[in-house]
């Protein structure tokens, strides 16, 4: 079979290439202190459990996504004609798919532990010596969780827009809505210490349809791009509209 | 969209120190502290389990953790009712909201813990085979001249590294237990060989046993730590006003060596 010639990206994208690669490990960098000090602050609240599982989670698109790049500067050899270049859209259907799953599986956590009546103790948090309650430790965390993802998710988005990255733009747009997990959370931990033992499994069930919601959209994305559905623009079903623009130049 | 979030952030700051400085923050779901309050009584389980919890019924318990009760109704300036019962009648009782404290020597390691709410551990202890002083292992060695902390308040994963850095091989060695305790199991597993001994403070050779009886004797610990408890009170489920009103006497007016006294004390009995 004829080896195809790889397909290089123009001057211009392949710098922003480049600088959305490196906020992508600087992403990555924070989830996993994100991630830390909000393990070691959990405790007993299921919302705060389920926010910590969704920030593993977001690790994902940003693995993905650098795993697809490395891979997609591989030259096309004899095995493989036509080169790497469906991997990205594979990784972004692996991450999709496990979102989806784990935002079920969050939910049905979350529906099990309201029914169920759980009522989650939150009591004095040993802070290096100096007892405080262990909720305003959580909250402090969640809000620590709140700010890089929002930054670097702002960032990111117009990144992926201009090299046409679906998996760093669902990246980019999970990191952005962070915010409202950590949000939840944060209301559940504050209706705890009115009383509402309720209000943590609430919040944690909000924050699980949150992920669902993301991982199916990204699912549907990810089996459009496989089946071959004419190309869409990132972060959406419309249809792109180079095939007219070309025509219109042509002419 | 910035603006949205953080106009959001300020809300819930703001909502936060609100909450956080009227009445009382947390608040119980079941009203535990405040029905105890309006009572003015505190009605607590009772587990015997010495030198935890010393006496019998009709009598009001001794031992360190009724002493730790007491001082905890002192402090809200109300009385004690003390109900003596069995494992499973009380930890039922304390789950369905007609009990309010739950003592009895009880550890995190409690299968009941799902059920009830157990407040942070207040006294970690170590047990460990110790050699009476001025002897040394079969093979020679002397006790190690320091070693981590045998008694301390919920340590933690750095203080559990820090005794697997200590640890001591019990390949053959020959350790004192009191008759019918749990620790033959383990020291058996660690193939040391086991002797029944009633009165550990008269033995020649290495005993195991609790971190305060260690101080107590007088005793040199060595590295060999064969388990490491945290003892806990329960409270009914999800009742944090109670838990943390509890948790402040456990945590700020008692102290680890303190508590190791008293249990020494109390087991001397």
């Amino acid at each position: 079979m004829k080896i195809r010639r790889n397909y290089h990206l123009p001057e211009a994208q392949q710098e922003m290439l480049g600088k959305a690669v490196r906020l992508e490990w600087v992403t990555i960098f924070f989830l996993l202190t994100i991630t830390l000090v909000m393990y070691l602050t959990m405790g007993a609240s299921q919302a705060m459990r389920t926010a910590w599982i969704e920030d593993v989670l977001s690790l994902v698109p940003p693995i993905a996504f650098l795993i697809s790049v490395h891979f997609r500067k591989r030259a096309p050899s004899q095995r493989y004609p036509y080169g790497f270049r469906r991997l990205p859209t594979l990784a972004f259907l692996v991450a999709a798919v496990a979102i989806l799953t784990l935002g079920l599986y969050m939910f049905y956590d979350s529906a099990r532990s309201l029914i169920g009546q759980e009522h989650p103790a939150l009591g004095q948090f040993d802070l290096f010596g100096w007892y405080v309650w262990s909720g305003w430790v959580m909250i402090v965390a969640l809000i620590y969780s709140m700010i890089p993802p929002l930054i670097l998710g702002h960032m990111k988005l117009p990144l992926a827009k201009e090299v046409h990255e679906k998996t760093l733009y669902a990246g980019a747009t999970m990191n952005k809505d962070d915010w409202l997990t950590a949000g939840a959370a944060i209301l559940g931990i504050l209706g705890i210490g009115l009383g509402w033992w309720w209000a943590d499994s609430v919040a944690a069930g909000f924050i699980s349809i949150e992920v669902v919601m993301d991982g199916y959209k990204n699912v549907h994305q990810a089996m459009a791009d496989l089946t071959d559905q004419r190309p869409t623009k990132v972060g959406g079903n419309e249809p792109l509209d180079l095939p007219d623009r070309l025509c219109t130049e042509v002419r | 969209m910035r603006l949205r979030t953080t106009s959001f952030l300020i809300w819930i700051v703001a909502a936060s120190l609100l909450i956080g400085g009227c009445a009382r923050y947390p608040q119980d779901p079941h009203g535990s502290l405040d029905r105890a309050l309006t009572r003015g009584t505190l009605r607590v389980g009772v587990l015997r389990h010495e030198p935890w919890v010393t006496g019998a019924p009709p009598d009001a318990p001794g031992g360190v953790e009724a002493e730790l009760i007491q001082r905890f109704a002192q402090d809200m300036g109300i009385g004690v009712s003390w109900r003596w019962g069995n494992s499973e009648d009380l930890f039922e009782a304390l789950e369905h909201y007609e009990l309010d404290v739950l003592i009895g020597g009880l550890t995190s390691a409690n299968p009941w813990s799902r059920h009830v709410t157990m407040t942070t551990p207040y006294f970690t202890n170590h047990v460990v085979v110790a050699l009476p002083p001025g002897v040394t292992f079969p093979d020679g060695s002397p006790a190690p001249a320091q070693t981590p902390a045998l008694i301390s308040r919920n340590g933690g994963m750095l203080e559990e590294l820090a005794w697997l850095l200590k640890r001591q091989e019990l390949d053959g060695v020959t350790v004192a237990v009191r008759p019918q305790s749990s620790l033959q199991e383990t020291l058996r597993g660690r193939s040391a060989v086991v002797v029944e001994r009633a009165d550990l403070a008269g033995a020649d050779g290495p005993i195991a046993a609790e971190g305060w009886e260690v101080l107590g004797l007088g005793f040199q610990p060595t590295g060999a730590d064969l388990e490491t408890v945290h003892y806990v009170l329960a409270v009914p489920p999800g009742e944090n006003a109670l838990l943390v009103r509890l948790e402040k006497t456990l945590l700020h007016d008692t102290t680890p060596a303190h508590i190791a006294e008293r249990l020494w004390e109390e087991s001397r009995r």
